[in-house]
This record gives structure tokens, sequence and C-alpha cells, in this order.
């Protein structure tokens, strides 16, 4: 791989990446380490990935380096640091309820089993379609929407 | 209101930054060519890594044994000069090519050892370990009789517990397996077999036979004399059946021609 294209997946890929590690970990630092190893070492071993056709595996290999760096750790989930609400004015009176609703939407968040969870993000949190979630997971998109239906239970009952 | 949530992680540092960072000098760094050389030098590097461990691994490793049978004695020359005899159905075993590192030999059975004057030179057997520095000894590790007799020099004799043993000294296993110690008057006794002359000082009845059996290479049968002590000596240049009469007859008993050697009878 030349340098060139190794920019080109690079610019194209890495922050997806370090967001889905993101979705699962819920640690912004950690999730930049793991991704920044994976292309590094995509560089160092010269690993030929093409950055059109090659995004499930990148999503593999950002997911094997993932579990053998987590193998041991028991990790707490909290995600209110990077929800944040669109239409919704956070006027300086609505601030201690949208903490409030921040917290709520994290801890369901945290509740929901891993796969469902980071399928509710890739969707809700970064607005991917069904099918792209598919293509990048590697599953099919009844498996997709099977997820979803689940995280979307899991919220209603948390939050209504 | 849950369809308007949107995940934002605060990024300490931006994708641009960490390019700049961290992968613009990564990538300058190699061009194509140089791909392969890097894939090169690590096999390199894994390959001297193992010449290494080899070149260290094989001389701690490779050993040589000397083994006799019964019937047979064998006297051996060391590395360094020191000199081994084993008496029959016996082994030793060493490491030549770490000899100068350390002198250590392991051994079953019976050996005489002359040790040259120099680094420290050990013997271990299952029943405990005996070290020198320059000495005449014998080393007898048989089942679980254990003795160390100390010809001249001074002699370390590690087991259940650790004495030193001067000239004409001898340690062995006690009843209880500790080291006992005791001066021994006709020290050249002990290591007569080395000129098939065997002596027996207080032997079980049992010790000798089995002795003799080694040393003639002859299968021996015999039940139920375990409290039978025996004190005299035979010379190899007699017949085993003339041996064998001479030792049994103070008990009252005879050898008896057998179909795979001898029985001692009543």
């Amino acid at each position: 791989m030349t340098r060139t294209e190794f920019k080109t997946l690079f610019d194209t890929h890495f922050d997806a990446i370090r967001r889905y590690i993101y979705y699962r970990c819920s640690d912004s630092e950690l999730a930049s380490d793991i991704a920044q190893d994976l292309f590094t070492k995509i560089w160092e071993k010269d690993m030929k990935v093409d950055h059109l056709k090659d995004k499930a595996l990148l999503y593999k290999m950002a997911s094997d380096l993932f579990v053998s760096k987590m193998r041991r750790k028991k990790v707490e989930l909290n995600y209110s640091n990077s929800i944040e609400f669109e239409n919704i004015s956070e006027s300086p009176d609505k601030i201690v309820e949208m903490e409030q609703l921040r917290a709520k939407y994290s801890q369901s968040m945290a509740k929901m089993p891993e796969k469902t969870r980071v399928t509710f993000l890739l969707s809700r949190g970064e607005g991917l379609k069904y099918h792209e979630i598919a293509e990048r997971l590697n599953i099919g998109i009844k498996a997709v929407e099977k997820r979803m239906n689940g995280a979307l239970t899991i919220l209603r009952r948390d939050l209504l | 209101m849950k369809e308007d949530i949107k995940i934002n992680p605060k990024w300490s540092k931006s994708k641009e930054e960490i390019w700049s960072e961290h992968f613009e000098t990564l990538t300058s760094k190699e061009s194509e060519p140089l791909v392969s050389t890097v894939r090169f030098g690590r096999y390199m590097r894994y390959l001297s890594a193992a010449a290494i461990v080899l070149i260290f691994l094989i001389p701690a490793i490779y050993t040589r044994s000397l083994v006799t049978k019964k019937g047979e004695h064998l006297s051996f020359n060391l590395p360094d000069g020191s000199m081994v005899s084993l008496n029959a159905e016996s082994k030793m075993t060493y490491k030549p090519l770490i000899w100068w590192v350390n002198r250590a030999v392991k051994m079953d059975g019976e050996a005489y050892f002359e040790v040259k004057r120099g680094a420290k030179f050990s013997v271990s057997t299952e029943n405990g370990v005996v070290k020198v520095l320059g000495t005449k000894f014998n080393v007898f590790s048989r089942g679980e009789i254990f003795s160390v007799s100390c010809i001249s020099g001074r002699v370390e004799v590690r087991s259940d517990g650790v004495v030193v043993l001067e000239n004409n000294k001898r340690a062995f296993l006690g009843s209880d397996g500790k080291l006992i110690v005791e001066q021994v008057q006709e020290i050249e006794k002990i290591i007569s077999w080395r000129t098939d002359l065997f002596y027996f000082t207080e032997t079980p009845l049992e010790d000798v036979i089995d002795e003799i059996s080694r040393q003639y290479n002859i299968d021996i049968e015999y039940s139920d004399i375990n409290s039978y002590i025996y004190t005299g000596n035979f010379s190899k240049e007699s017949s085993i059946e003339t041996v064998l009469e001479i030792v049994t007859l103070p008990f009252g008993l005879k050898p008896e021609k057998s179909q795979k050697g001898y029985k001692i009878v009543r």
C-alpha cells in the first residue's frame, strides 16, 4: 500500500473506527488509542486494505484489538459526556433536566447488551442507514432490525 | 424525544492532529523497497535470537552417559583429568560441553572418584549430593542405601542433613534416614572392588549376595535371609560357587544351581 492510499484509508475511516470503539467502551481516550494502534499496525505490517471494499475487515480488526486489550477488564459504561440533544434548547432553566435526561440515556444504553447498543449508536448516534450498519458489522439487515427493536424497547421502558 | 439524541464523544485530539503527530513521520520514513527490508530484518532478528538460544541451550543439555552392566568395571577420564571408576551395574552422566563451567555428575550405583584440584565438583544421587574440591572418595548409592567414603581430601555430603568428611571417614544413611558419620579403619577395603576384591563388614547377607550377583553377572535367588549379617571377603578370582559357599556356610545355607543361575537354600 502506498502512502497516499494509506492516507486515504485513514481519512475515510479513522473517525468511524474510533467512534465504534467508543460505543463499546464509552472511553474516548481508549477508543482513540485503539484506532491509532490499528492503523499503525496496518501500515507496519503492510496490509492490503481497500478503503471502499474492506469496511467490515477494519471493524473486525478493531474489534479484535479491543477485545484483546479489554480481556480482563470490566468497564463501567458512561455515555453522558457525549450525549447531545437536538431541537431542544439548552436554556439555563432546563439544564438540570437535561443532565437528568443524559444520565437516564446513559444508564439505559449501558444496560443494553453490547451488540444492541453498538447497533443503536451506529444508527441514532451516527445516522447510518441499516444497510450501512449491516455492511460494517458483517451481519444481515434483519439482524440490524432485530437489534434496533431491542434497543428501542429498552429505551421506552426506561425513559417513559 | 428519543429520536433527537446525537452522540459526540469529546476527543482530546482531532483526526488531523493524530495524523500529523504520529502518522506523518511514521509513513515518511518508509518507501516501497524499504518495506521488504523491514520484514527481512524481522526474520533475521528472530533467526539470530533462535541461534543464540541454541548456542547456549545445546551445551547445557548435551549429556554423556557411562553405564556398566553386571560383571563390568569401567574406568574413565573426565575432561579436566579427574578419574572415575564405575563398579558393576552403575550409571553416571555428565555434560562435557559445560564441564569447564560446572563439574557436576549424576550417578546411581557405585563409583570411585579421583578429582583434580579445581572448581567445585559435585556428584548427585537419588539419596544425596556429594561436593568436593580435590580429593579421592567412593560413592555408593543403590536403592535406599547411601554411603560416601573419603579416602583423602575433604568431601561435603548433603542428604537429610549436611556433613563434611575428611580422610578415613564415611557417611551413610541410618535407619531414620539421617546421615551418620563414622571413622573407618581400613578405608582401602571400601574401594577394593576396583581390584576385584570385595570386603564386607557387618553387611546384611542380602546385600552381599546382590554384590556377588552383580560382579559375576549371574542371577541369584534367595528368600528370607534379612536377619543374617556377614563379615568377610571374596576375590573375583574365585569361582562363583566357591564364593557363594564361603558366604552362606556360616548360616547353614548353601547355593543350589537353578535354571537362571543359583538359589540359596537351607
